[in-house]
């Protein structure tokens, strides 16, 4: 049974997307990703924000795992009647809520990397952004504490048994 | 390590003073006690090296990855050290990670100690069972475990037992901290600042917390104490042997129920015996399980150390709840630390006005992720999440956070770890399998925690919550299943951390856990591990053998 390993054993493998969609995926994603994410005062459509179809591919890549499951959820909505298409993916929602985790993931996902999005929201990714040395003892001295303290007095006895 | 260094070579063949099976953050303190004494120790750890330029965090689309690649849950991975666990009877799936640090390179750093009650239940509630040992005899080893990691926090919390303080200064409160503390000021509940194993300042081979804010899914900058930095890189220099990519089978016994080491599988699957006088077993409460259960003989043909037929039950989980909260003003969310940064107990004991006993501990956190927070959404109707609302909701990420909290689930011997009977690692060993079903106390806990993190959202000022009731994934506190006490027929370990069955044989992880009271565990875990190591160095002064 037991299986010689190559590498480091404790980090996963770099996931790969097996293969790129075709025009008609990319076509129903399209229309799924502007149902999902609709333009919006000052913002397009998922699918038409700029940059969105670059990430797309870096967040299939990283839920490959899910790649089969979307490509499949897409083939089944090809031919649904665009007015039916919210009613189709809430139907997926409540009856193969897996299937359309993943679906949606990736495309919020993609979204969400783009830059036009990061910048109207305000989310430039995680930072470094050390704290100031006394920005602890600011805060604590501004008595923010002192309501804990002047009750432990009276209340010690409930919080420590 | 690769299977033909020298070290390895080297580890194989010699006995070893102590054997420690697991590189965790009990593994990881046991080593550096015995170590620091002089004393020859090899550790077995399954899992590599993970460095902090691994993580996902490191790249823009992380949140994904984290998804499946990096899950917290091993079988949701596709990692050769884990190992497989069979989940279907159970309300929550157990976390962890196998690596050079185990579970606590996803671990958050929260690190809390136990309070005085949680080692009393059976004498201040009546329910459950008592600790063998009292509050009192934990706090010299909490302070030294302190000093070796590094936490920061504020002493003085009046919850706790006088004398309570900290290596390193508290991290700031930030806009959520200080938000949820007005909130909190006006109900008139306990607060303070949280305490983490996360370096407010340069500590060690520590970096100061950059705020990254991806606690749980690795630090990128080395600015977290998981066992691998906290521990291992010292241990090294004191001589330790660490062997990686070393999956114990079973700990054998000689024909006077002594343990004498280890068969384990290297990563290549060739067998080894690794010989020692004492061993002891650090690798979380399912792994330590399925290794007693995994280890039959003639002399204990159900199990090693399981006379007493408790090895694998008592599961305790800590479930965990949580409510997001949305506010008018910026909360910078995506700034950590994760880890709470501010923590009540003001419903940690029992009252006699709840419909159960026990209580609850609960923190604010940080947001970390815009996909993360549209991820909580997906209980609400799906027009409340699609559709125009993901525009309301993605704008909201900065101005929300979030508080969670985890309950005492008490001990019960349905909850178990038990050796599945057809599913195994890559290696052929026989899996665990959990079963862990949420007791009817421990659902009126969580049904009345989220409505009190709901009441503190709501006088903090949030204009919109979103419930969780029950986090199925969180938290990776795996207790129990090997419990401490002094009566041989109901524990498996003496007051030490020895097996009462097996004289040489010892657990430091959070098997040993008697109940898991409602706090972060590592910091306990941890502190037995350094108790167990001194008493180790103290018993083999005096005896020709270890133990």
């Amino acid at each position: 049974v037991s299986t010689a390993h190559q590498g480091n054993i404790s980090v996963p493998a770099a996931f790969k997307a097996p293969r790129s969609f075709d025009d008609v995926e990319r076509s129903v994603l399209k229309r799924v990703a502007d149902a999902l994410i609709p333009a919006t005062d000052g913002a397009v459509s998922a699918g038409d924000e700029p940059g969105f179809w670059d990430a797309l591919d870096t967040a299939l890549d990283a839920r490959s795992d899910a790649f089969d499951a979307i490509a499949d959820a897409l083939g089944r909505l090809r031919s649904t009647d665009p007015d039916d298409l919210w009613n189709q993916l809430q139907a997926m929602d409540e009856h193969k809520p897996g299937t359309f985790q993943a679906l949606s993931t990736v495309i919020a996902g993609a979204w969400l990397l783009t830059p036009g999005t990061r910048e109207r929201i305000g989310y430039q990714g995680q930072l470094s952004d050390k704290a100031a040395l006394d920005e602890a003892a600011d805060e604590l001295s501004s008595g923010v504490l002192n309501p804990v303290l002047d009750r432990a007095p009276e209340e010690g006895p409930r919080w420590i048994r | 390590m690769e299977p033909s260094s020298p070290l390895h070579e080297h580890a194989k063949d010699s006995i070893a003073d102590v054997l420690v099976i697991g590189a965790g953050p009990s593994g990881g303190m046991v080593t550096h006690v015995l170590s620091q004494a002089g004393f020859d120790v090899v550790c077995l750890e399954q899992g590599d090296w993970v460095s902090s330029s691994d993580f996902p965090t490191n790249r823009p689309e992380w949140e994904l990855l984290v998804q499946k690649q990096w899950a917290h849950h091993p079988n949701e991975r596709d990692v050769a050290a884990d190992y497989p666990t069979e989940v279907s009877e159970s309300d929550i799936t157990p976390v962890m990670y196998n690596a050079v640090g185990g579970s606590s390179l996803f671990f958050g750093a929260q690190w809390p100690r136990l309070l005085p009650s949680d080692l009393m239940v059976r004498s201040v509630d009546g329910v459950a069972a008592d600790w063998p040992l009292g509050y009192q005899e934990l706090t010299e080893h909490y302070d030294a475990a302190d000093q070796v990691v590094g936490v920061a926090g504020l002493g003085g919390n009046p919850a706790y037992p006088d004398g309570l303080d900290y290596p390193l200064p508290p991290h700031p409160l930030g806009a959520i901290g200080m938000t949820a503390a007005r909130g909190l000021n006006k109900l008139g509940w306990h607060w303070w600042p949280g305490t983490v194993a996360i370096p407010s300042v340069r500590f060690k081979e520590l970096a100061q917390c950059e705020r990254w804010g991806t606690c749980e899914w690795g630090c990128p900058r080395g600015a977290k104490a998981s066992a691998d930095v906290a521990f291992w890189v010292h241990n090294l220099r004191s001589g330790a042997r660490l062997v990686t990519g070393a999956r114990v089978r079973e700990i054998l016994v000689d024909s006077a129920g002594r343990t004498r080491g280890a068969a384990w599988v290297d990563r290549g699957g060739v067998e080894h015996v690794q010989a020692a006088r004492a061993v002891v077993l650090c690798c979380n409460g399912i792994g330590t399980a399925r290794l007693l259960l995994n280890s039959t003989s003639a002399l204990f043909p159900d199990g090693l150390a399981n006379t007493s037929g408790l090895v694998g039950k008592n599961l305790m989980l800590h479930p965990n709840a949580a409510v997001l909260g949305v506010y008018e003003d910026d909360m910078n969310s995506h700034r950590g630390p994760l880890g709470e940064t501010l923590v009540s107990l003001e419903f940690y004991e029992t009252r006699p006005e709840h419909d159960f006993v026990r209580g609850m501990k609960f923190g604010a956190h940080p947001f970390p992720g815009v996909l993360n927070q549209l991820e909580f959404h997906r209980g609400l109707p799906f027009d409340q999440v699609w559709g125009p609302a993901i525009h309301g909701i993605v704008a909201s990420h900065s101005r929300s956070f979030f508080y969670s909290g985890q309950i005492d689930d008490l001990p019960e011997e349905t909850n178990q770890v038990t050796l599945d009977p057809q599913l195994t690692d890559s290696d052929g060993i026989p899996a665990p399998k959990v079963r862990y079903r949420i007791s009817d106390n421990s659902r009126r806990q969580l049904a009345f925690l989220v409505e009190r993190l709901d009441d503190a959202h709501h006088a903090a000022g949030a204009t919109r919550t979103v419930r969780l009731p029950l986090a199925t994934d969180q938290p990776g506190h795996l207790l129990g299943t090997a419990r401490m006490g002094a009566d041989p027929a109901a524990s498996v370990v003496d007051p030490n951390g020895r097996a009462h069955d097996v004289p040489n044989l010892y657990v430091a992880d959070g098997s040993v856990f008697v109940t898991g009271g409602a706090v972060n565990p590592t910091a306990t875990i941890v502190a037995l591990a350094h108790r167990l190591g001194q008493h180790l160095v103290a018993t083999a002064r005096h005896q020709k053998d270890i133990a």
